[in-house]
């Protein structure tokens, strides 16, 4: 498992796309930290409710070549027939996919760091943001390998998972919309929702189990795609 | 054995792995993972982050909704399903949560547009002006309406002149308060004396003591007694606020009538520059042993003012004669200024029972004002309770009404709690009660760093600029490095 991670990761690296996410990203944060910065203000929340956001179209370039590569060059029968398993395979590219995203995570910590070497004071709230973001993370690289399970091209890839990942998101926008039981269950769904009550600064045992579960559960439907594939290719 | 051999076929069946199975496997799982968050949802582990403790009830909430010997209603009127994530009011259903959680609370959320008449059924004479999205605390008979102003604390925008935005939320103090109020017995009514240049609760000097006093579960109302043939039977205390002018003898024959049938007054009377003596007030603080000094106190031990000022001083506190010892600690800080001294008279009136309230260091001076006055250095009461037994009437004569003034509990925050809860705990008294709710404003913790306009540049500079750079340019590197291998 650990093999397959560390193989993906160092492909990552070697390829020009880990640099160009993690720079673009960064420079999305440090606009949006500079405005309230140079005011005055030291609050990293309202920055970190927005990097929520900014992953939505990180995560699906981040992770739409991880399995649709494979399928597409032909690979993916040499790792089915491997005797690594497919839970382990499947898992390892997670965690490499994942490694990424704490890469850019870790990185960012360098904003509130600035903002205490100012004055400001690094709270307990916004480290149970930051708890929430890793959770929120988690779970958008899951459905990101799932959609790249799911096709041999990555553009359709990254575009199934970004609309996946929109629709979760919006789900809860909409929530306040419709009301009733409509509404309480697209808040239910909504990913946007969840992390929310993290960013407001609240830490609730149902919501890491929500996220947690909801990881696993791509995680399983990605091992399930494929395996289903497998049996269907005999 | 027979039967595990049965099972393990059934297991090796390709069929059945990675066919139709395959479907009822996935969808277990995706019924595993809903069952898992609905039972998840019921755990109600949640911590509260926040630096001010918003989303949290204390303890003082805690033990009145413990105590409760009455249900209580507490009615949202609005659609919890249609509350966007970023209102606060889904701050408010947090915090409600909590209060739900205690046996004789029930929170309950009614849209008004649905459940047309709810409203009026809830208040058919419409004195209570219920609108949307406000809160109704029912317990019987009794309700009281918390509106969005009652749950927090607004400030006007810098940009525009018609928006604001939320600074603090008292919303635990209006729920716990409305709690209190809803479930209490009888609502005592405090009467604010007016025609003498006293505070008022509404317009001037003591709005926050008007606020405070109503959350606890106490009416309020004004009487000119110029005006009235009589004090109200209704009425628990009589409050006169710093008055700059005499009361006539007809308004002390009130007094002293609503004294003989065992009610209470409070008297709170700054030193000030006027030559007004109060001939007829004094007269009637005799009556309970009871003298206000001509001076201005003001104290020279370190300890007992506040750095700078020797007239803002911080009184020494007897507890006991108020309050329930578990909260003394918190008066250790009540600042007061422009105080003058109460004397108790040498007269022997077995009838009342005398306590100080508020004293000086033994290096005090007090100031005289009047104008053939000398100063006199040594300890003075600043504050006296007195019982009548004859008639159960109490009395409270503070040297001191600024202490609670809006100005002061804005200017020194920092003393707010005390001076509030001396004043609370002095009314209760006087109403023979000893218990008090106050609960602070929760003041969000605002993070502000110090920085200078070229320090913010640099920062722009390295963040916007150099940091991005450095990685793209990395990846500028590999890409070429890869393209030539």
């Amino acid at each position: 498992m650990f093999t397959v991670a560390k193989k993906e990761i160092a492909t990552y690296f070697k390829s020009p796309i880990a640099y160009i996410l993690i720079g673009l990203f960064l420079l999305m944060i440090s606009i949006l930290f500079w405005t309230p910065f140079s005011a005055g203000s030291g609050d990293f929340m309202i920055v970190l409710e927005n990097m929520g956001f900014f992953l939505i179209f990180l995560v699906p370039i981040l992770t739409m070549r991880i399995l649709a590569e494979d399928r597409k060059n032909g690979t993916e029968v040499l790792l089915l027939t491997s005797p690594t398993s497919l839970t382990k395979i499947v898992i390892g590219k997670f965690i490499a996919m994942y490694f990424v995203f704490l890469v850019i995570t870790v990185i960012s910590l360098i904003y509130p760091l600035i903002m205490v070497r100012f004055g400001g004071v690094f709270t307990v709230q916004l480290a149970g943001g930051y708890l929430g973001f890793l959770l929120l993370g988690a779970s958008f690289v899951a459905v990101g390998v799932f959609a790249s399970a799911l096709t041999e091209n990555q553009v359709i890839s990254a575009i199934i998972s970004f609309v996946a990942l929109l629709v979760m998101w919006m789900a809860g926008a909409f929530s306040a919309e419709v009301g009733g039981f409509l509404g309480t269950l697209l808040s239910w769904i909504s990913l946007l929702s969840r992390y929310d009550i993290f960013t407001r600064g609240i830490l609730g045992l149902p919501e890491i189990i929500y996220f947690l579960s909801f990881t696993t559960l791509f995680i399983f439907l990605t091992i399930r795609v494929i395996e289903r594939r497998r049996w269907i290719q005999g | 054995m027979k039967k595990e051999s049965v099972f393990k076929k059934l297991l090796a069946n390709r069929r059945l792995r990675y066919g139709s199975s395959a479907i009822v496997i996935m969808a277990s799982v995706v019924v595993l993972f809903i069952v898992l968050n609905l039972i998840g949802g019921l755990v109600p582990f949640q911590w509260d982050l926040t630096p001010e403790g918003r989303y949290s009830i204390g303890e003082q909430t805690e033990e009145i909704l413990e105590a409760l010997d009455k249900d209580v209603t507490i009615y949202g009127l609005f659609d919890p399903t249609k509350v966007e994530s970023s209102s606060e009011y889904i701050g408010l259903m947090d915090l409600l949560e909590k209060y739900d959680r205690y046996e004789r609370v029930n929170v309950e959320y009614v849209d008004p547009s649905k459940n047309l008449g709810f409203i009026s059924n809830l208040d058919p004479d419409q004195i209570l002006n219920i609108g949307l999205k406000d809160f109704v605390v029912v317990s019987g008979n009794t309700k009281k309406v918390i509106k969005y102003y009652d749950m927090f604390v607004s400030m006007a925008s810098e940009y525009s002149s018609f928006s604001s935005f939320d600074v603090g939320s008292k919303a635990e103090m209006a729920f716990t308060s409305a709690v209190f109020y809803a479930t209490r017995d009888e609502v005592p009514k405090i009467y604010l004396t007016t025609g003498h240049g006293e505070y008022d609760f509404v317009d001037s000097g003591y709005i926050t003591v008007g606020e405070v006093i109503s959350v606890n579960g106490f009416d309020y109302e004004k009487i000119d007694l110029e005006l009235q043939p009589s004090i109200p039977d209704d009425a628990s205390i009589i409050l006169i606020a710093n008055p700059t002018s005499d009361f006539s003898e007809e308004e002390i024959s009130l007094l002293s009538g609503f004294m003989e049938k065992g009610n209470s007054i409070m008297v709170a009377l700054d030193s000030n520059d006027s030559p007004e003596e109060y001939k007829n007030l004094q007269g009637f603080l005799a009556g309970y042993n009871l003298e206000y000094g001509y001076d201005k106190i003001r104290e020279t031990n370190d300890n007992y003012h506040i750095s700078g000022n020797q007239y803002m001083i911080f009184p020494g506190l007897y507890t006991k004669t108020l309050l329930n010892n578990n909260i003394k600690d918190v008066f250790t800080k009540m600042l007061a200024d422009n105080v003058r001294s109460v004397a108790v008279l040498r007269k022997t009136n077995s009838f009342l029972e005398i306590n100080p309230l508020l004293i000086t260091s033994e290096s005090a001076v007090a100031e005289s004002t009047a104008s053939a006055g000398s100063n006199q250095i040594g300890a003075k009461f600043l504050g006296v309770a007195v019982e009548d037994l004859r008639f159960g009437s109490r009395i409270i004569a503070l040297g001191t009404a600024d202490f609670v003034q809006d100005q002061r509990l804005i200017y020194y925050k920092q003393y707010e709690e005390s001076a509030i809860r001396f004043m609370l705990n002095s009314l209760k008294w006087l109403e023979g009660d000893t218990d008090d709710i106050f609960i602070e404003t929760k003041d969000y913790f605002i993070n502000l760093v110090d920085v200078t306009a070229r320090q913010a540049n640099t920062v722009s500079i390295l963040v916007i600029y150099v940091m991005p750079g450095i990685i793209l340019l990395a990846g500028l590197a590999v890409y070429l490095r890869r393209r030539n291998l």
